[in-house]
């Protein structure tokens, strides 16, 4: 920042030279012009003092009033070389010459302070434009900036030396343990760079240190002279430092980091005047590093809580395998005719394990597909006796139920390239939930149709059907109907999505005029080599 | 009837898997990792081998390379991969085996693979790229 120039109230050498000169040039031309001006002595030494007092303000314009009358006086009142004023006439005219003189330069001066002061307003709200636009495009740049520390710091480190001082350092840590997040230095200044990074991260707990700013949550600003104490200022002095400032940098919940500014001799008047500003960048930086934090506890949290999924899963499938095994070769061992309770105990410990066994690998499923890892193993295949396969997966079901279930393949049904594992399972969701919640008696339809680049399935019940307010959120993780609350983990559907999203498709949902919901999905036919991201 | 090695850390896995496996005909051994598995092959030589992915001392995958590695034939006995993991797939495909099943397997899925694996005893390729 530049400070604008003062406004001069005194007379220098060189405005009274100027001002002599014009007074003699004024005079010149009396002389010359003696015969026109014949009467008027004071027309033109008048103008040299108001371009005097114009030039060089006040003083000027007095001086050369003075010297105007008295040249004058001296020069063409009779006696000539004398003050004295014999003629009543030439007396008043001086007297006139010297009261408009006056004026004239009071005038003139209040004109330039004026004048000054505008000129100080428009330069220091040009500075505040410039310094409000310089901070906006900082904070842009921080706000657009990935939710990393070190790039967030770098972006702090580097308004800071273009802007204020000569070398900026964020420090993140805590007690006396500070490292450097990043640091930047303009003009590039080794000494002075490495000489800060040095001592602002050894172990201090000084008034001087990030330790103690951390902990006082308040900002330290020293002068850096020939006859400051301490080995960190004398140190910093013989890099070159004539100023240190260290500033903390708040978060949400306390301080986290601490900006050191270091300034040399070309910035030291920045040193004295940058206060508020480096609080607003502290305030900015310290909310960006503490969003970058907050982010990256994020992802270490939902990264953490994937791989405590995937090991406890892992971990259920043996006991599960061996209770499922079990039972099998307890069913076979058995033989027939094996008593209605023992056969109707195996049945519901298969049942129960089996369930156990679907909810494993449903929570296995949608942390991969949220991780990116879920790969789908495509190769062509014959929806048709997909859709009959999955029919008869839930036909057991609806038989005790009672209820009617039709397949209606619309024409020929073309080979598609998908998952076929992973097809069934969005298949089987979708007949299983038809079934759960269409009542004795009714009636499941599914329609398979394709079209040259699209094929389309569609389960449609005789159910309730989905409340309005519900058809946006049946697709959503852990979104539950709220009378089967407590009977899965509401993944299914989402996992439905995420599966046919993953072969390029979508899912859809509507509730029929006649009541009951029909769940849908489509799936482009040229769904080649399909893979997770 | 088959000689069949069982390498699987989890006590109970092996004595269901060795049941099933008895109740079929087959000589069932069993092996706690990968390292006991190559120290029983030394001195014996299994029609085929039950592996686990994740052991203790030795995994599953790690067994198959010192197969691979013991040039006595040892890299010729088929393997069928067996386990929970989340990447079995993949891991077959490593190892090159193209029998794998994930568990929880139903006993007659099991039977009808160790059958396919006696019948076609097609051993380990590293590089192949599916699995059955």
């Amino acid at each position: 920042m530049t400070p604008p120039p003062p406004v001069r109230t005194c007379l220098g050498w060189r405005s009274l030279a100027v001002t002599g000169l014009m007074v003699a040039a004024g005079l010149g031309l009396n002389w010359a012009f003696q015969p026109v001006l014949h009467g008027g002595r004071f027309l033109v030494p008048i103008l040299a003092v108001a371009l005097a007092a114009q030039l060089g303000g006040v003083v000027a314009g007095l001086v050369a009033t003075v010297l105007g009358a008295v040249g004058v006086v001296l020069l063409f009142f009779e006696p000539l070389g004398s003050l004295r004023l014999s003629v009543a006439n030439e007396a008043f005219q001086t007297l006139l010459f010297v009261a408009i003189g006056t004026a004239l330069s009071l005038v003139a001066d209040a004109r330039r302070r004026a004048l000054g002061a505008e000129m100080q307003a428009r330069a220091a709200a040009d500075e505040q434009v410039r310094r409000t636009a310089t901070l906006n495009q900082f904070l842009r740049s921080l706000v657009d900036s990935p939710p990393d520390p070190a790039v967030r710091a770098a972006i702090v480190t580097n308004f800071i030396v273009e802007t204020l001082g000569d070398v900026a350092v964020v420090l993140a840590g805590n007690g006396e343990r500070w490292q450097v997040l990043a640091t930047a230095a303009s003009p590039p200044s080794g000494d002075l760079q490495s000489e800060a990074v040095a001592r602002f991260t050894a172990a201090d707990r000084s008034p001087l240190s990030p330790a103690w700013v951390a902990q006082s949550g308040r900002p330290v600003a020293l002068a850096v002279t020939a006859e400051t104490t301490g080995p960190v200022l004398q140190a910093l002095w013989r890099a070159g430092a004539r100023g240190v400032r260290l500033v903390p940098l708040p978060g949400n919940r306390g301080v986290v980091g601490v900006l050191v500014v270091v300034y040399g001799a070309g910035r030291a008047a920045a040193f004295g005047s940058d206060d508020g500003l480096v609080t607003s960048v502290a305030l900015r930086a310290g909310a960006a590093l503490d969003s970058a934090r907050l982010f990256r506890e994020a992802q270490q949290a939902v990264a953490e809580r994937d791989r405590l999924v995937a090991i406890v899963s892992h971990d259920l499938k043996n006991p599960l395998h061996v209770a499922l095994m079990s039972l099998d070769v307890l069913r076979r061992t058995l033989g027939t005719p094996t008593s209605a309770t023992v056969a109707t105990v195996v049945d519901s410990l298969e049942r129960a394990c089996q369930r156990m066994n679907f909810l494993i690998r449903d929570l296995l499923d949608l942390t991969r597909m949220a991780a990116g890892h879920l790969v789908l193993q495509c190769r062509p295949l014959a929806v048709g006796d997909l859709v009959r396969q999955a029919v008869a997966v839930v036909t057991p079901l609806a038989r005790q139920k009672s209820q009617q279930l039709h397949v209606a393949t619309g024409g020929a049904v073309p080979v598609l390239v998908a998952d076929a594992d992973r097809l069934m399972q969005v298949l089987v969701n979708l007949l299983d939930n038809a079934v759960k919640f269409t009542p004795e008696g009714g009636t499941i339809r599914v329609a398979v149709t394709a079209t040259d680049t699209t094929l389309a399935v569609a389960v449609t019940d005789t159910g309730p059907g989905l409340k309005p307010e519900d058809l946006s959120l049946v697709f959503e993780r852990y979104w539950q109907a709220d009378h089967t609350y407590g009977q899965g983990t509401g993944l299914g559907l989402s996992i439905a999505k995420g599966l046919i999203e993953l072969h390029g498709g979508r899912v859809w949902v509507q509730n029929g005029p006649q009541g009951g919901a029909t769940f849908g999905f489509t799936l482009p036919l040229a769904a080649g080599e399909v893979q997770a991201a | 009837m088959a000689q069949i090695l069982i390498v699987d850390d989890d006590r109970d896995v092996v004595e269901i898997l060795r049941l099933v496996l008895q109740m079929e005909g087959h000589q069932v051994s069993a092996a706690p990792d990968g390292k006991q598995g190559l120290a029983y092959l030394e001195h014996h030589r299994p029609d085929m081998i039950l592996l686990d992915v994740e052991m203790p001392v030795m995994s599953g995958p790690d067994m198959a390379l010192g197969l691979l590695l013991h040039d006595a034939g040892l890299e010729r006995i088929p393997i069928l991969l067996i386990s929970g993991a989340v990447d079995l797939q993949a891991v077959a495909a490593r190892i090159g085996t193209p029998y794998c099943l994930e568990k929880p397997v139903a006993v007659a899925a099991l039977l009808a693979t160790v059958d396919q694996v006696l019948g076609e005893r097609l051993p380990p390729q590293p590089l192949l790229e599916d699995c059955r």
